[in-house]
């Protein structure tokens, strides 16, 4: 049942019986959106109308996406293509995973509305390899559609022709940064690539490629369903629409939500959605947008509403839309290492600075949770993350100091009583001595 | 597994506009598309690397050549990846630029185990040269580091220390991009990472030696050099290879009169800074116990050791027992152009016969020579490569590069025949014939000059294809076409086909040939029916007999009459050749080991190598090169020049052409494909690091010196860039006596290689041999000859010195032939 604030746009018929089949999602009028755009609009049209919709990518960097697509050249004479990124693997994020699992042919159509826009005949949808149940759901929908003669050849009629391939991924974060992807999906290392080329000119097999979020597309049907307009007028002046967030932590009803954009402070998510902190506990903490975010906390940003905009004034990004709630009781110490534990795990190795500077910061924040850390220590954290942010290749290298900074920028004296007492300052690593 | 993405110029053609930025405040203006890291090369910055490498495609992973570019979202930018852009300002030096290199640094060596003492790399490793110049000199890293086995071998010559890797990929890429083949990949991720050949295989790629030259650290080392030597303790000496005709360039490091190693000294032109496993480490000949070091003479039916004296008497009287006509001459294709030239000489000139060869004669037809206009880089260029029954993967494996090289860019490349290029191939077709017939059919309009694009994966069309049609459509696209053929191979067909394409220079026929200098001799006129340069023997009779003397300007028997069965000599010199099926009454053999033929002669002479002495070859694409001196001749042992001109002065002609030199000016000055030039116009930058274009080539169109240096340690190539504010004195003040050695923590490990290695000779231990001096002095670069920087160097180590008292200097083309002192 959806939470009576949410706003549903995406996740409209989220909840309708056996939404995921072909027919009931036809039956609801399903796919006639993208079919009449095919009758009625030209490519450059939907790309000004998504332009106009004020949509902005859902992947994480929130880039504007009828601006992306229209940065691939018509002229260079080589196929186009689209790639849907499914590799959902920012911590706490798992939004997309409920899309391809639940509505699965509202992300067809989507992906259906892109081709068209961009001129696209082939479309790869990399999905990560764990998320079997989308897999499955993803795979008997494609193959609905093509039953159905939703792509192939000759599309609803007109001369517009389009397939799907379904690529599953083998368990890598970084190959859901774009260029890594395309490198994991041509069958080489999932690498990230040097930019420029950017994708949109030379990407999947150095041919014109987009890349979008799952989200992001599964937006679109709903989108022209219910009128450019109509969607542009929800949500703040830039950050226009609704969006999912994914609620987890200390929380006591944790979960995904659709958010009208800019109506919603983190506060109201907790309280009002979230069902108030667990035990009654007080929050501490926010990580606003994925553990690439920097922190936030509750004293200095409740009220911060969740929009593009907001969080970036407030030293943070909005990012994969994850929000992961900290209480009083957790030790900022213990959270920050076991998120940079999750970034030296999945550093490609591409880069020095990446490579050599999560293991380090891995084993200098061991150090210290286990009461064997010097104050000097944390002038070389800082010094460290100075060292690797800004210099990586990839967006990963700069996101693994930010668990670091942005705790030690709230929590210093966790970290200093760490050090001093050999323990937790809060929660349950309190008082004890932190095994020696 | 690649990467990378291929450099812009890759792509060959495109308008180039200039564009001029800052760096460091110095304006400097590039071609678009430049590099930064390029760009403030050509100003004399340097900016460190280590993933970067001129001859890879950029790929910005090690993050050690980060500088600072003002206007910028992230303003520090890996300089090896960043093109230039109009206005450009790019701060190298700055607080930003070096404060993040430094983090660069010290992340790079947290977990390297920094066991240069036992490091072969160590004095000539990137890693510790730019930590000692940009490092901060301390590291904070008290954590554990990341541990493997230590040495693991991966390959018959390779040695991987996974402790030592910095994740460069130098070398996977080189297997990758250059060698084009599954050679290294990259296993696991993060710190986790490690190089290795794919799980199961091994590396045995015929190329596998550059890897571990291209290496910035010790993690790559080779079997042969492993724990042998420091790099200060090397001599280096600039030098062609000699293993097959590609003529690489190579350097010699010597140690203790014994080579160390053999390393690349890139040439674009030839070698494109790469060579093959086989002339990489094909140098332990040159010290093997085999070597003949003492002139033999057949008495009482036994080979037994003489002096030179005798053994050139009995030499020169054998020969001149028999009439002219029954003399002859075979010399394989190690000879050198001096040596070559004076046999032509002695046969022709002094005994009156014009019966002498060369190893093989395919290079002519109904008495013209092939027009092969074809040069190695040519390849680069190429729209179509034709291999014509030939296998350069396995005859020449530099041109197999070159080839490849070409494919990348924008060549397809056409197989007629089997060979290790066939995987590689566009279209397959079965003959030469059917390939022309093809191109005749074409219809009018299909016309060169349409470019096409190179069939892309995207595009219909495999990798290959029978289809006679479209390959000879590819024939059509341009006359930028190479065929690359085999002496041994018929090539009726070829220059007509070659013709109607309409090729030029340096495009249209590459011949490989096997032999080293097998072209050279060839045009030192080492042939039948041919004089030198291939001139009609009636034409050159005046000019050579002017010169000569006298000139035998008929036909004699060739190769295979001299060394088959029915052989009508009667007396025959030999050298450096294994094959003679009938002995002749008389048999001079010169050799640099006793072969079987030797073992029949009457006289045996031993030969020096060709690092044992200074002398030119020619390789197959026509370019002159110089190979200098590295080590004293072996033994007794001659270079065949001097064996020759002696055995000329016992047959009672005392020749004016007494060095190497003086012959090389003759060959100029009467060789019409030779340039009137002197071992002094090869140019001597050639072997300075890679960043520098060579200039200035001389030479006519046939002839094309390429570089060779003078006596100077040249910078590895695996360096950066070349020191600009040097930081020692210069060499010859040093051994002038007139400077303080510099201050200590300032030596940079170049400059101490520079040092060490001219003082070395002048070590005093072991105690002096008499009769074992030779001179050595500092060569060119030293102020002139005086006393000061003339040292006497006492012979000893490792290896035995030359008895009679040749004289090894750095000047050593200017010396003449010394008197034969008998010991
Ligand atoms: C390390 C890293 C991991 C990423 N992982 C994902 C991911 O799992 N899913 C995703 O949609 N975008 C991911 N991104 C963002 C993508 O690179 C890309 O910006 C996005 O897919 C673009 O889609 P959008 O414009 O629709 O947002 C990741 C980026 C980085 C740097
Ligand atoms: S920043 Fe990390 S993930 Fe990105 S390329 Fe460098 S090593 Fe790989
Ligand atoms: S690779 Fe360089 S720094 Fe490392 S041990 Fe060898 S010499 Fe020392
Ligand atoms: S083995 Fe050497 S060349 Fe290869 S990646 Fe490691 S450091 Fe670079
Ligand atoms: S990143 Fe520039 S040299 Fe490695």
């Amino acid at each position: 049942m959806p939470h009576p604030q949410e706003k549903r746009i995406l996740f409209g018929w989220r909840d309708i019986k056996d939404i995921g089949s072909l027919k009931v999602y036809r039956e609801k009028g399903g796919y006639d959106a993208w079919l009449k755009l095919l009758k009625e609009k030209q490519p450059a049209e939907v790309i000004e109308l998504t332009k106009a919709s004020g949509l902005r990518g859902r992947g994480g960097a929130g880039f504007p996406t009828g601006m992306k697509w229209s940065f691939v050249p018509n002229n260079l004479g080589k196929p186009k293509y689209l790639c849907v990124n499914c590799d959902e693997s920012e911590p706490g994020t798992c939004k997309d995973r409920e899309i391809v699992e639940h509505i699965p042919h509202q992300l067809l159509e989507g992906i259906g509305i892109a081709c068209y826009a961009v001129g696209i005949q082939k479309a790869f949808i990399y999905i990560r390899g764990e998320m079997y149940e989308g897999y499955l759901s993803l795979k008997k929908a494609i193959e609905e559609a093509y039953a159905a003669g939703l792509f192939g050849k000759k599309i609803g009629g007109s001369d517009f022709e389009c397939d799907i391939v379904l690529h599953r991924g083998a368990g890598a974060y970084i190959c859901g940064e774009e260029s890594a992807l395309l490198s994991s999906l041509e069958g080489e290392r999932g690498f990230p690539r040097l930019k420029p080329p950017f994708p949109a000119v030379s990407g999947l097999y150095a041919c014109p490629t987009v890349i979008n979020n799952v989200e992001t597309l599964a937006t679109l049907p709903p989108i022209f369903r219910m009128g450019v307009e109509e969607y542009a007028k929800l949500g703040t002046d830039k950050s226009k629409g609704t969006r999912m967030v994914s609620l987890s932590g200390h929380v006591n009803n944790p979960s995904n939500f659709e958010i009208e954009l800019g109506k919603v402070n983190f506060k109201q998510l907790i309280e009002d959605f979230g069902g108030g902190m667990r035990h009654g506990k007080k929050c501490k903490a926010i990580i606003p947008g994925g553990a690439s975010a920097p922190w936030l906390t509750m004293e200095q940003h409740g009220e911060v509403t969740l929009d593009f905009e907001a969080i970036a004034a407030a030293r943070s990004m909005a990012g994969s839309g994850a929000i992961v709630v900290m209480d009083e009781d957790t030790c900022a110490v213990g959270a920050a290492l076991n998120l940079v534990e999750f970034f030296h795990e999945e550093s490609c190795g591409k880069c020095s600075p990446c490579r050599e500077g999560t293991q380090w910061l891995t084993q200098i924040l061991h150090r210290i949770e286990h009461g064997q850390g010097k104050m000097e220590d944390l002038k070389l954290l800082d010094e460290i993350c100075e060292s690797m942010l800004g210099k990586t290749f990839c967006p990963l290298g700069d996101s693994a100091t930010v668990p670091v900074s942005s705790s030690m920028r709230y929590f210093r004296d966790e970290y200093e009583h760490h050090i001093k007492e050999k323990c937790c300052k809060v929660g349950p690593g309190a008082k004890k001595t932190a095994g020696v | 597994m690649l990467q990378s993405r291929p450099r812009r110029q890759e792509n060959g053609g495109g308008l180039m506009s200039d564009v001029t930025l800052t760096i460091d405040g110095q304006p400097v203006t590039v071609a678009k598309g430049t590099l930064i890291v390029e760009a403030a090369r050509k100003l004399g910055i340097e900016i460190p690397v280590y993933c970067y490498h001129p001859k890879l495609a950029p790929v910005g992973a090690c993050r050690v050549c980060v500088v600072d570019v003002e206007n910028q979202r992230r303003p520090i930018m890996p300089a090896c990846a960043t093109e230039v852009m109009e206005g450009m300002v790019v701060h190298t030096r700055n607080a930003a630029a070096t404060r993040a290199r430094e983090g660069v640094i010290e992340l790079l060596l947290i977990n390297h185990p920094l066991d240069c003492p036992v490091c072969d790399r160590a004095g000539e490793c990137d890693l510790q040269d730019f930590t000692l110049r940009y490092g901060h000199g301390q590291s904070r890293f008290t954590e554990t580091k990341r541990h493997f086995e230590k040495s693991k071998q991966i390959g018959k010559e390779v040695i991987l220390d996974r402790e030592r890797c910095i994740m460069c990929m130098r070398c996977v890429r080189f297997c990758d991009e250059v060698a084009m083949e599954e050679g290294l990949t990259i296993i696991e991720r993060g710190t986790k990472s490690e190089i290795g050949p794919f799980p199961g295989r091994s590396f045995d790629s015929q190329f596998s030696g550059n890897t571990v030259e291209i290496c910035p650290v010790g993690a790559l080392t080779s079997r042969s050099y492993r724990f042998k030597s420091r790099p200060w303790e090397l001599q280096n000496y600039a030098s062609v290879c000699n293993g097959c005709a590609t003529g690489c360039n190579l350097t010699v490091d010597v140690r203790y009169y014994e080579v160390a190693r053999f390393r690349s000294r890139c040439n674009d032109a030839i070698d494109d800074g790469w060579l093959c496993d086989r002339g990489r480490y094909g140098y332990k000949f040159i010290s093997s116990p085999e070597r003949l070091k003492k002139p033999l003479v057949r008495k009482d039916g036994q080979l037994v050791e003489a002096t030179w004296a005798e053994a050139l008497e009995v030499a020169a009287a054998g020969l001149k027992k028999f009439p002219a006509d029954k003399v002859g001459a075979v010399a394989g294709p190690r000879l050198s152009n001096e040596g070559g030239w004076l046999l032509t000489r002695l046969m022709r000139g002094l005994l009156g016969s014009p019966n002498l060869d060369h190893r093989r004669g395919l290079a002519f037809r109904e008495g013209e020579p092939l027009k092969l206009t074809a040069k190695i880089e040519g390849l680069d260029t190429a729209t179509a490569i034709v291999v014509v029954g030939c296998d350069p993967t396995r005859t020449n494996p530099g041109i197999d590069l070159r080839i490849k090289k070409g494919l990348r860019r924008q060549a397809e490349l056409i197989c007629i025949g089997e060979n290790g290029l066939s995987g590689y191939a566009d279209y397959r077709v079965g003959s030469l014939a059917e390939l022309s017939e093809a191109y005749a059919n074409l219809p009018e309009e299909e016309k060169k000059g349409l470019n096409y694009p190179r069939p892309r994966p995207w595009e219909a069309g495999g990798s290959t294809s029978t289809d006679l049609e479209k390959a000879a459509k590819v024939l059509k696209k341009s006359n930028r076409v190479v065929f690359v053929f085999s002496e041994d191979h018929p090539v009726e067909g070829l220059e007509a086909l070659a013709e109607q394409i309409g090729v030029e220079a340096p495009h249209g026929l590459l011949m490989l040939v096997a032999g080293a200098n097998s072209v050279g001799l060839r045009e030192m006129g080492v042939l039948p029916v041919f004089a030198p340069g291939w001139q009609k023997l009636a034409e050159a009779k005046e000019a050579y007999s002017t010169a000569w003397g006298a000139f035998a300007s008929g036909e004699g028997a060739d190769y295979a009459a001299m060394t088959g069965s029915s052989n009508p000599l009667q007396a025959m010199v030999l050298v450096a050749e294994d094959k003679l099926e009938k002995k002749p009454e008389f048999l001079v053999v010169l050799d640099l080991f006793s072969s079987a033929i030797a073992k029949q002669a009457d006289v045996v002479l031993p030969a020096s190598s060709f690092v044992e002495q200074v002398m030119t070859m020619t390789n197959l694409d026509g370019t002159v090169q110089l190979c200098r001196q590295a080590l004293p001749p072996l033994g007794e042992s001659l270079p065949d020049w001097q064996i020759l001109y002696r055995l000329a002065e016992k047959l009672g002609q005392k020749w004016d052409t007494d060095t190497a030199a003086k012959i090389f000016a003759q060959i100029g000055s009467l060789n019409p494909l030779y340039p009137a030039a002197s071992y002094n116009d090869f140019q001597t930058e050639a072997a300075v690091h890679w960043s520098y274009p060579q200039q200035g080539k001389i030479g006519t169109p046939r002839a094309d010196l390429s570089g060779i240096p003078v006596h100077r340690p040249d910078a590895a190539p695996w360096m950066g860039a070349p020191d600009t504010g040097s930081k020692v004195e210069r060499v010859s003040r040093l051994l002038a006596g007139d400077q303080p050695p510099a201050v200590p923590g300032q030596l940079d490990p170049r400059q101490m290689a520079t040092r060490l290695s001219l003082v070395l000779p002048v070590v005093q231990d072991p105690p002096p041999v008499p009769g074992s001096r030779i001179t050595a002095s500092a060569g060119p670069q030293a102020p002139g000859p005086s006393p000061a920087n003339r040292y006497h160097a006492i012979g000893g180590g490792a290896r035995e010195l030359p008895l009679p008292a040749v004289q090894i200097k750095q000047t050593e083309a200017e010396q003449p032939v010394q008197e034969v002192t008998e010991a």
